[in-house]
């Protein structure tokens, strides 16, 4: 549950999960007492341009909340983050792990009205193999398609978590057609499988999205389930506006010009929480935000250092201001209650210690001699330079002499790919959390883990973790990953921050979730 | 000068770290993929190389190809065009006529508390940071009154009645911040003229006073006035970045901003040089209208 | 006496007459200056304000950087005047530290236009192949919106109060040395400095007693001028993330962090806004006041 240390946001945030509670209830599929109205159009507003629509290329928040609507993938991940079939009917694994045989559902229609075939699959995972934006194809060695509804993979290697990593939708295997096999980058026809199809793209402006009339629906499951089920378009035409500035959105919402808002500043929801025309949605598992330390350069490459910079931070301030109250303080690197929790181990003794006098003590016994302590973060994310910002003033507080550098997000990437030069960075986890341990470690370890310097003990748990049999096995050994953290110091966890979106009230069925669902959603009459 | 305009462009190219493979990759792309990119674009490559290959590419009249916007940069441009025209024009028309109305009551009343009132009035715009300013009226005509929309844009081909009504506040906002340059030139002028001795004999051969102000002062007063409605045109282009973003319109400021923050460098270089263009464009009228208002240019020739 | 001593006491005796001419004039544009409404008006506001400036460690009330998570966004109250920010601190002491980055900045933008636009109007106008050419730079300078070099200066050298100060002098130089340069081409065309070609006088000495002293009155007017606009572009580039970097409080940067809660906290921005409003108007008027003195068609109407 939430931990506040501020009352008017306790009482506030009381009232909103009462709030929520009701929308939810009005979101019951099949039987409930609200009759879903089928036509019109939905205008949802966020804040900055997808970089690219070609749903396989980009691994951009703003991408995935158009993309998700458009493409669909072999599999996918349900609402319990498992993964399930979505344009499959299946896959046979063989039991020496090297080949996956994934029989397709029949009849499914691309937006061009060709009907996906194993030639379309096949084109589209070789296709991922070159322009995708993550590696988690890698481990495929060779695509066949031995059927009309049949396609065969053969691996390199054993990878037990393979069916995860391509379901994994932070850059979607999705499946286009044959003829876009050699398109580059960025310069698909736009064409999928989904509900809804792209007709327009005017960047700063809109995406234009109209229901795909032929969509074929799922009939395997009940209603929408994570990325997959059974999707239905009510709006005939749903327009993602790009509006940068949260003021004027929050002003379209009210005004009646925008529907749903991929994101509401915190301050205005607590506003509007009385307003019947408007409904919120809050999602406290939306990110993790941390604290990524060079332990390669200056102060930073000496543990003790490092050490007191996590015991010197009092997160409760940190994150509550950064995300303007909508948090949980949480040492441990797995949402609570989540099946990789694995508690306040290593937490327990260094979490939101906000300790002084041993922050102080640990500087003297690093040999901290005032050098400068430069945090870089960027103007694109609020929560990353607000972060930066407290994050800044408590290490000010304790002697260290921490100066800001906030520059625009390709400058951040480019600075922290430098081996020296910076000595922390604030990053928000988003997606990696929500994929579990596995996602999160991999940016820890490997060619170029976060904080720049490797560790050794930390490089053979990860390969302890993805290669465990059991779920059990794999938690144990994150549970000694989440203790090692903690002796490293290489990467800070600050706590989990939460996301806030917002309707109008007469919007039905919109369940928060890693992106804005728009169908199975309409408009009450 | 246009050629001074794509040099700079080239110095802000050097001086940016970083490029698009990052937008491209994303966070977690690998050395190689990024490698990968950068060969693809021909971004590794020295600037020099770069630039005389724009250069011989610009003689062809080609400006090149967006790395991101998947369309020719000459394409991107011009679709963005009339957003920022619309814009800049319609601030342009407002600024110069509340600018020029304030300016003649303040030099008509010369000295008088409609005067110095006229003249705080200007100020005021030119005291207020435009985004806030730009807020402040959504929230009011947008959300409390209604009566206008937030943001967005409507081609003036499709809906007149939807592109005054989108292009209003934001125009607005933008022609407060111009209208008290103009307010100021005006009255000075005014004032220069009021004082001529033609304008006395008009006055004293007992022509109205009203007529005496706009046929005769006015009309003198203009050359002044259309200099700096010209340096305006200038300075409305760069000002329509921060209005655009305000009221979310997809103009050529927003593209050139958006570009540099994710090192679409082709863009950059074309919308500049198209901006440019225009200012050229708009100084080069500006002189023939002065040409033609000054009755000293005009007779000289 | 030789025809020559002859020139020389007579190039002595014009250049003493045009130098007491000169503390005659000093004396009464002073005179004039104390007696200008709007001049008095705006160089008061300006003192007031460079004086809050100059004592904020004494004036804040609390430290203007430090957060308090209990107090975020407190309405005006006896505790915080202004009340508070998203991070809980005080909107009167950052405030008063803003003011002080705020004019920092406006003052040196002024003092290195004026600087640059000098060297290069007086070049232009002095040095007749250097006219063309360098004009044309500085007016494709000025068809590079100002704005935009600023985001791609950020980028490069990181946000910074230097960086503000680089892209606005960059922005403000062009126009500035038109200034000069047109007051420069009116001056070298004179009598007095004919005449001091005429006795032989050094283009140095000419330079700097004689044309750069005449120009100096429109100069000044101009610099008032950038210093009001630098204020306002100070707070349009923390707008565009590209102001001075956080912590430290600009004017600027304050209403910017405020844009966001202008319905739920609509002191973040208003109070800053009002001082910002206050110190632009005091420059403009201070600016119309020099210009109302110095240009005698002006001062034949008052």
């Amino acid at each position: 549950m939430t931990m506040l240390g501020n009352k008017r946001l306790r009482s506030f945030l009381r009232t909103l999960t009462m709030t929520s509670v009701l929308a939810l209830a009005a979101v019951m599929p099949a039987g409930s007492a609200f009759a879903q109205v089928a036509g019109g159009e939905l205008v949802v507003a966020q804040g900055s341009n997808p970089p690219s629509l070609d749903a396989m290329a980009t691994s951009s928040g703003a991408s995935r909340n158009i993309n998700m609507n458009v493409y669909e993938a072999l599999y996918g991940f349900d609402e319990k983050i498992v993964p399930m079939p979505i344009l499959a009917e299946g896959v046979a694994i063989s039991d020496d792990g090297l080949t996956y045989v994934f029989t397709l559902r029949q009849g499914v229609k691309f937006h061009n009205g060709d009907v996906m075939t194993s030639a379309d699959v096949k084109a589209s995972l070789e296709r991922y193999l070159k322009v995708g934006a993550t590696p988690n194809l890698e481990p495929i060695e060779t695509v066949e398609a031995t059927g009309e509804y049949e396609v065969t993979l053969k691996m390199k290697r054993v990878t037990p978590t393979f069916l995860e990593s391509f379901s994994n939708p932070r850059s979607p295997a999705v499946i286009i057609p044959e003829e876009d096999a050699n398109a580059e980058a960025g310069k698909t026809s736009l064409v999928g499988t989904g509900p809804y199809k792209i007709t327009e793209y005017v960047p700063d402006s809109h995406v234009t999205l109209e229901k795909f009339a032929d969509y074929t629906q799922d009939t395997r499951y009940a209603g929408p389930d994570g990325f997959g089920g059974k999707k239905t378009a009510y709006f005939d035409k749903v327009t993602f506006r790009i509006m940068p500035e949260p003021g004027a959105q929050v002003a379209a919402l009210e005004a009646g010009e925008v529907d749903l808002l991929d994101q509401i500043p915190v301050p205005a929801a607590r506003r509007l929480q009385n307003d019947a025309n408007i409904k919120l949605y809050e999602n406290l598992e939306w990110a993790f935000g941390t604290l990524i330390l060079n332990a390669n350069d200056g102060p930073t490459a000496n543990i003790k250092f490092r050490e007191a910079v996590q015991v010197a931070l009092n997160m409760e301030e940190i994150v509550g201001i950064a995300s303007e109250g909508l948090f949980a303080p949480n040492g441990g690197w797995a949402y609570p209650g989540s099946p990789y929790d694995v508690g306040d181990i290593g937490a327990a003794d260094y979490y939101n210690k906000h300790d002084t006098e041993k922050a102080k003590a640990l500087l003297v016994e690093a040999g901290y001699n005032n050098e400068p302590f430069t945090i870089i973060t960027d103007n694109t994310i609020p929560f990353h330079g607000r972060s930066a910002v407290v994050i800044a003033e408590q290490l000010k507080a304790v002697g260290i002499n921490a100066v800001i550098n906030q520059v625009d997000f390709p400058t951040v990437l480019n600075l922290r790919m430098q081996d020296t030069g910076w000595n922390a960075w604030t990053l928000t986890m988003g997606i990696e959390p929500y994929l579990g341990p596995a996602a999160i470690v991999s940016t820890l370890t490997g060619t170029r883990p976060h904080f720049v310097a490797k560790d050794d003990q930390l490089e053979a748990l990860y390969t302890e973790l993805i290669s465990g049999a059991t779920q059990e096995d794999r938690k144990a050994t994150f549970a000694k990953i989440q203790k090692r953290l903690y002796e490293y110091f290489g990467v800070i966890k600050l706590g989990d921050t939460g996301q806030m979106q917002a309707s109008r009230g007469n919007i039905e069925g919109f369940k928060t979730f890693r992106f804005p669902r728009v169908y199975d959603v309409w408009r009450a009459n | 000068m246009l050629f001074v305009v794509s040099l700079m462009t080239f110095v802000i190219m050097w001086l940016v770290p970083g490029d698009v493979s990052a937008e491209i990759g994303g966070t977690d792309a690998t050395p190689e993929q990024i490698q990968q990119i950068r060969e693809q674009l021909g971004i590794d490559k020295p600037l020099l190389e770069r630039a005389v290959s724009w250069y011989g590419n610009l003689l062809r009249g080609d400006l090149g190809h967006s790395y991101l916007l998947n369309r020719s940069v000459v394409d991107a441009v011009l679709e963005r065009l009339p957003v920022t025209l619309s814009l800049a024009g319609l601030a342009l028309v407002l600024a110069t006529i509340m600018g020029t109305l304030l300016g003649i009551v303040a030099a008509v009343r010369h000295n008088s508390w409609l005067d110095q009132g006229s003249m705080v009035a200007a100020l005021v715009g030119l005291s207020i940071p435009d985004f806030w300013f730009g807020l402040v009226l959504i929230i009011l005509f947008g959300v409390t009154l209604g009566w206008l929309p937030t943001g967005g844009f409507v081609p003036i081909t499709e809906d007149f009645i939807g592109w005054v009504r989108y292009m209003t506040l934001p125009a607005l906002t933008l022609a407060f911040t111009q209208m008290g340059v103009i307010a100021r030139m005006t009255r000075s002028s005014m004032l220069d003229v009021l004082d001529q001795d033609f304008v006395r004999t008009a006055r004293a051969k007992g022509m109205r006073r009203g007529t005496v102000i706009f046929k005769h002062a006015l009309r003198n007063a203009l050359v002044p006035i259309v200099t700096v409605v010209g340096v305006t045109a200038g300075v409305l282009l760069s000002g329509a970045v921060v209005i655009e973003t305000v009221f979310s319109l997809p103009g050529v400021g927003r593209l050139i901003v958006g570009s540099i923050q994710r090192r679409d460098f082709p863009v950059i270089q074309g919308g500049l040089l198209v901006t440019a263009s225009i200012f050229v464009f708009v100084n080069i009228v500006v002189d023939m209208l002065y040409g033609w208002l000054d009755p000293r240019v005009r007779d000289e020739r | 006496m030789s025809a020559e001593a002859l020139d020389i006491d007579a190039g002595k005796s014009l250049r003493s007459e045009m130098a007491s001419a000169r503390r005659r004039r000093t004396l009464k544009f002073a005179r004039e200056l104390a007696l200008h409404p709007s001049f008095t008006i705006g160089a008061t506001i300006i003192l007031v304000l460079a004086l809050i400036a100059a004592f904020a460690p004494w004036l804040a009330p609390y430290d203007p950087n430090k957060n308090n998570y209990r107090d975020v966004l407190m309405g005006p109250s006896s505790t915080f005047w202004f009340g508070t920010d998203g991070f809980g601190r005080d909107i009167l002491s950052r405030v008063i530290y803003g003011l002080r980055v705020s004019l920092m900045i406006g003052l040196v933008v002024a003092v290195l236009t004026g600087i640059f636009g000098t060297i290069l109007g007086t070049a232009a106008s002095y040095v007749k192949w250097l006219d063309g050419l360098l004009m044309r730079m500085l007016d494709g300078l000025m068809a590079f919106p100002g704005v935009l070099l600023a985001i791609a200066l950020a980028s490069a050298l990181g946000p910074s109060e230097m960086t503000v100060i680089i892209a606005l002098t960059v922005t403000y130089t062009p126009r500035t040395a038109r200034v000069v340069r047109a007051a420069v081409l009116v001056v070298q065309g004179m009598q007095y400095v004919e005449a001091a070609k005429a006795v032989g006088a050094g283009h140095a000495r000419i330079i700097f007693r004689y044309i750069l002293g005449n120009a100096l009155s429109p100069l000044i007017v101009q610099m008032t001028f950038v210093f009001a606009v630098s204020i306002i572009a100070e707070a349009i580039m923390s707008f565009l993330g590209v102001g001075p970097p956080p912590p430290a409080p600009s004017l600027g940067n304050i209403i910017a962090d405020g844009r966001t809660y202008i319905q739920e906290a609509w002191w973040v921005a208003v109070f800053p806004g009002l001082v910002i409003a206050v110190a632009v108007l005091g420059l403009n008027l201070m600016g119309d006041g020099l210009r109302d003195i110095i240009d005698p068609r002006h001062r034949s109407e008052r």
